[in-house]
């Protein structure tokens, strides 16, 4: 790259004070790193921050962080032998990352080059071989799956009148499939929208991360008033080996028996602060306060949040932990559901129960909402920006709304999916757009 | 305002209402309202009525219904916000401090002041009541923190302790007087005018990477670009800067020799430690085991 001159930098010196003025606040700032603000605000604040080293630097450590990111700097603390107070799950493949940053990109891209095509010859070659040699008794291999002894995840007539390669899956894939068949507690889970709220806890299992919003749920009149419920129903996504769709079409979300333990989990906390598992040393801010904001109250509310705020600090970890002795390895399966979230803009999907993101797709505008239902997953964002797969996200379509001579402009920030094809947008201005025919025409209101 | 145009303003202002779930916090339709124009008014205070509705559409509502419930005390919004965001802030500060033990330091003091551990004149004062929604809670989250780190290493950095320095070996003695730097006045005016023609986004390119020393994925991250653009970006700069200063010398009196030798020397003569200077506020680091010695000579803004 061509350098600029040194007096270019000089000068540029010269015309950033430390401590200048007309700082743009930190709800403006962040504004800024999401790209929501408007462009003639962007261009003021673009033109502060060139001039001020300060809000720069504010600004850069401001960035959100990627998980690889967050690894890494999670190694490098470990690798400098300081003890950390509250340790998040590691990442699974933090080592692949922490590994692969030693090498080139060329160098890795030729090397999963190669691994891609050695397995594909491992994975290819039995299967032919297998091919040729069954060829003459392939009716004899379906009678003998036909008959394979049921799994016990088959208690629903749906999953019974499953193919037998589902079946199959279901059996190798659920370990616990007993758990898979629990009655959920929660409000009948219906693909609702959900807009970009903070994502669940990077790390841990997305139900998981949500069990104290279910608690707060199942104590307020609507689930629709707190965010929590749907969050718990909407990342838990569905895969074809656990996909039980019930009769409205809808998928039915097997998180029953965790939400039944968050629900207990998260009471008893509330009734024994001084569980163990709340016994990591380390107090949190909430207990040095003084008397509650409510004053007359304070004891009482004091207690309370200061249990909630014990309770938070409960790693992801002891959660896993006491959840998995809970529910054997339900968090296993899990994991393995596609989980959505937004991040900055980006719709991002984690394959493995929040351990790892990655980004599904980016739109020519940030993205503001999202809803799935099955393999059908919409995302909607600034200026009409629509996007939909019908496969889990792999592939993806920008649909275009129109009606009439109206075509959808306005920011897209909540979409609701009534049915497979069938699905309604709210956008900020207070418009609403309909389809049932997944997109195809439109209806606006 | 017409009796049509009001009933359509308090739908759409019940509608907002119904979104932030602000009713699950105890918190009224008026009370949501009256944080709202708070809001129109810091921001669109000039704004027409359909600029004001487009503007509060735009905000982040939920978000906002629970940061301002938590800065009166609500105790449910305490347990969602919690629940949400505790150990986030402690993600947060792990990545900003790169250090476990000051990582905690700094999320659980940005906890009290969300809080309103802080009371002023007996009232609770909680740092959630700035939060206007424009961005998510999150981000507000994230910077307030990387402002209060930065504002520590700032104040740190400026503490020598003569104890340490002497413990240490630090020898007191005069430093010899900075060289002086012949830069000729024209090429700083030239290079002045050539740095103000340029777009503010090219400058904040310029400033990050030269001055501040941030990558390419950084800098695009920044600005929601391509790490290839920010690479062409400052190529192009690069390019056009040396033009326009060239251009801006010669229109000075210069010839085109004289020009290309002043940019050229201005290189090789500047004796200085250029990057002492350039980097004088280099990136923050984690608090600094030993106490970063003040800096002399040129240092502005450093008392």
């Amino acid at each position: 790259m061509t350098e600029v001159p040194k007096i270019v930098r000089l000068r540029l010196f010269a015309a950033n004070p430390e401590d200048g003025v007309g700082h743009p606040d930190p709800d403006v700032l962040a504004a800024f790193v999401e790209h929501s603000l408007s462009p003639t605000e962007r261009v003021d604040v673009v033109g502060h921050l060139a001039a001020c080293r300060n809000c720069r630097e504010v600004l850069m450590l401001a960035l959100p962080v990627s998980e690889r990111e967050f690894a890494l700097a999670e190694d490098e603390i470990e690798a400098a032998g300081i003890r950390q107070t509250e340790k998040k799950p590691r990442n699974r493949f933090a080592w692949a990352s922490f590994s692969l940053g030693s090498f080139s990109w060329g160098q890795v891209r030729w090397a999963a080059l190669a691994a891609g095509i050695a397995v594909a010859a491992l994975v290819a070659v039995p299967r032919w071989e297998r091919a040729v040699r069954h060829q003459g008794q392939s009716n004899a291999v379906v009678s003998e799956r036909l008959q394979a002894p049921a799994p016990p995840v088959s208690a629903s007539p749906a999953a019974s009148g499953a193919s037998p390669l589902r079946t199959e899956a279901s059996t190798t894939k659920a370990v616990t499939p007993q758990k898979v068949q629990a009655k959920a507690v929660l409000p009948k889970p219906s693909m609702q929208r959900r807009q970009a709220l903070p994502s669940p806890q990077r790390g841990e299992t997305s139900w998981a991360a949500n069990q104290t919003k279910d608690f707060a749920a199942t104590g307020k009149a609507s689930p629709g008033a707190v965010p929590g419920a749907e969050t718990v129903n909407r990342t838990l996504a569905e895969t074809p080996s656990n996909r039980t769709p019930n009769e409205q079409g809808k998928t039915q979300v097997t998180i029953g028996a965790g939400a039944e333990i968050s629900a207990e989990t998260s009471e008893a906390r509330l009734s024994s602060p001084d569980s163990g598992l709340l016994a990591r040393g380390n107090a949190p801010p909430v207990e040095k306060a003084k008397p509650g904001p409510d004053g007359a109250s304070g004891g009482s509310v004091q207690t309370a949040t200061a249990n909630v705020a014990a309770q938070a600090l409960v790693t992801s970890r002891a959660k896993s932990n006491m959840l998995s002795a809970r529910s054997g390895a339900l968090p296993m399966a899990v994991r393995r559901n596609a989980s959505w979230m937004i991040s900055s803009g980006v719709l991002q999907r984690s394959l493995d129960g929040g351990q790892t993101w990655q980004d599904s797709i980016h739109s020519d505008h940030p993205l503001l909402c999202f809803a799935t239902s099955g393999q059908d997953v919409w995302a909607g964002g600034q200026g009409g920006a629509l996007l939909h797969s019908t496969d889990n996200g792999t592939t993806w379509n920008k649909v275009g709304a129109a009606y009439g001579s109206q075509t959808l402009s306005a920011d897209v920030t909540h979409i609701e999916v009534h049915g497979p094809a069938e699905i309604t947008l709210t956008t900020g201005t207070g418009e609403i757009w309909t389809t049932a025919d997944a997109g195809k025409t439109w209806e606006k209101k | 305002m017409p009796p049509r145009a009001q009933s359509r303003s308090a739908n759409f202002a019940a509608g907002l209402y119904a979104r932030s779930g602000a009713a699950a916090y105890g918190m009224s339709g008026e009370e949501f309202a009256l944080i709202l124009e708070e809001i129109q008014r810091k921001y669109i205070p000039r704004g027409s009525a359909d600029e004001k509705a487009e503007f509060c559409a735009a905000l982040r509502l939920e978000e906002l219904a629970l940061a301002r419930a938590c800065a009166v005390g609500n105790e449910p919004a305490w347990k969602d916000f919690i629940a949400r965001y505790r150990q986030k802030l402690h993600g947060m500060a792990l990545h900003i401090t790169r250090d476990g033990a000051h990582a905690a330091e700094l999320a659980d003091s940005l906890f009290a002041d969300l809080y309103g551990l802080n009371a002023r004149n007996g009232l609770r004062h909680s740092k959630l009541v700035f939060y206007t929604g424009r961005g998510s809670l999150e981000g507000w989250l994230r910077t307030v923190m990387a402002q209060e780190f930065v504002n520590r290493y700032r104040k740190q950095k400026r503490t020598v302790s003569l104890e340490e320095q002497t413990e240490d070996g630090v020898q007191f003695e005069a430093k010899p007087p900075a060289p002086e730097c012949t830069v000729d006045p024209r090429l700083e005016t030239a290079t002045d005018q050539a740095l103000d023609e340029l777009s503010a986004e090219d400058r904040f390119t310029l400033a990050s990477y030269y001055l501040d020393g941030r990558t390419l994925a950084e800098i695009a991250r920044a600005l929601g670009l391509h790490e290839s653009s920010i690479s062409r970006r400052l190529d192009r700069l690069s390019t056009a800067l040396r033009k326009r200063i060239l251009a801006g010398l010669r229109d000075q009196g210069m010839s085109h020799s004289q020009a290309t030798e002043a940019l050229e020397a201005d290189v090789r003569d500047m004796t200085l430690d250029l990057r002492s200077r350039l980097t004088q506020d280099s990136r923050a680091t984690t608090f600094p085991r030993s106490k970063i010695p003040a800096q002399e000579g040129g240092s502005q803004g450093d008392s």
